[in-house]
């Protein structure tokens, strides 16, 4: 867990091939109009990207907060 | 670092930080120091909020001309590492997600194709830069 907040660069690229591939996968299936039998494939990508897109804003989220707390703890120690 | 007291002086030191973003580092720097010094100077010469807020002011054109000039050509210099085409990667399938949510599914279908062809074409254009910049060294 903890080389996931080292390597915030490896991290973000990860979730953005995430964001790309899911959205890419959620057409599967997807004409507009009906259903097919093949519709399932497209609604597990769509709710994987809502995931993965859920997943950047908590990783930033949390890495903003990290940052934060780190600067005051140095701060306090200086 | 010193801690600036007066509210224009840390708007102004925040209105820095953040034109000062996108230039390299050694100039941003710089330019940080040199205002941070100017900030403290007028706080300790005990100089009035307001003067020091129409300087402000009256620099934000040659501000963002300075940082034009200094981002600029680390922006081109960008465009040869995959980091600028990751970051636009997501925009392509957030822009199709926004629009199919707001218009009807037949208008927003030249939108999803964009989002998707767009998004893996930036992937691609990524994985290129990162070849080429491995194959330099």
């Amino acid at each position: 867990m903890q080389r996931l907040f080292d390597r915030p660069k490896v991290t973000y690229v990860a979730l953005v091939v995430m964001i790309v591939g899911f959205f890419a996968l959620s057409s599967v299936g997807n004409t507009g109009d009906k259903d097919t039998n093949v519709t399932w494939i497209g609604n597990i990508g769509w709710a994987l990207f809502l995931v993965s897109i859920l997943l950047t804003i908590v990783y930033t989220v949390t890495l903003a907060v990290r940052a934060v707390m780190r600067r005051r703890r140095d701060g306090a120690t200086v | 670092m010193t801690t600036l007291t007066y509210r224009a002086s840390r708007l102004a030191w925040l209105w820095c930080v953040a034109y000062t973003t996108v230039t390299p580092r050694d100039t941003r720097q710089r330019r940080r120091d040199e205002i941070r010094s100017h900030l403290w100077e007028s706080e300790a010469t005990r100089l009035p909020s307001r003067t020091v807020a129409f300087a402000a002011l009256r620099g934000v054109h040659h501000d963002l001309a300075w940082a034009a000039a200094g981002g600029a050509a680390r922006f081109l210099r960008s465009l040869g590492t995959p980091t600028p085409y990751v970051a636009a990667a997501p925009l392509f399938p957030i822009q199709a997600w926004i629009v199919s949510a707001t218009v009807s599914a037949r208008t927003a279908g030249p939108f999803e194709f964009l989002g998707m062809a767009g998004g893996g074409a930036m992937l691609a254009a990524a994985a290129a830069a990162w070849l080429l910049t491995r194959h330099r060294g």
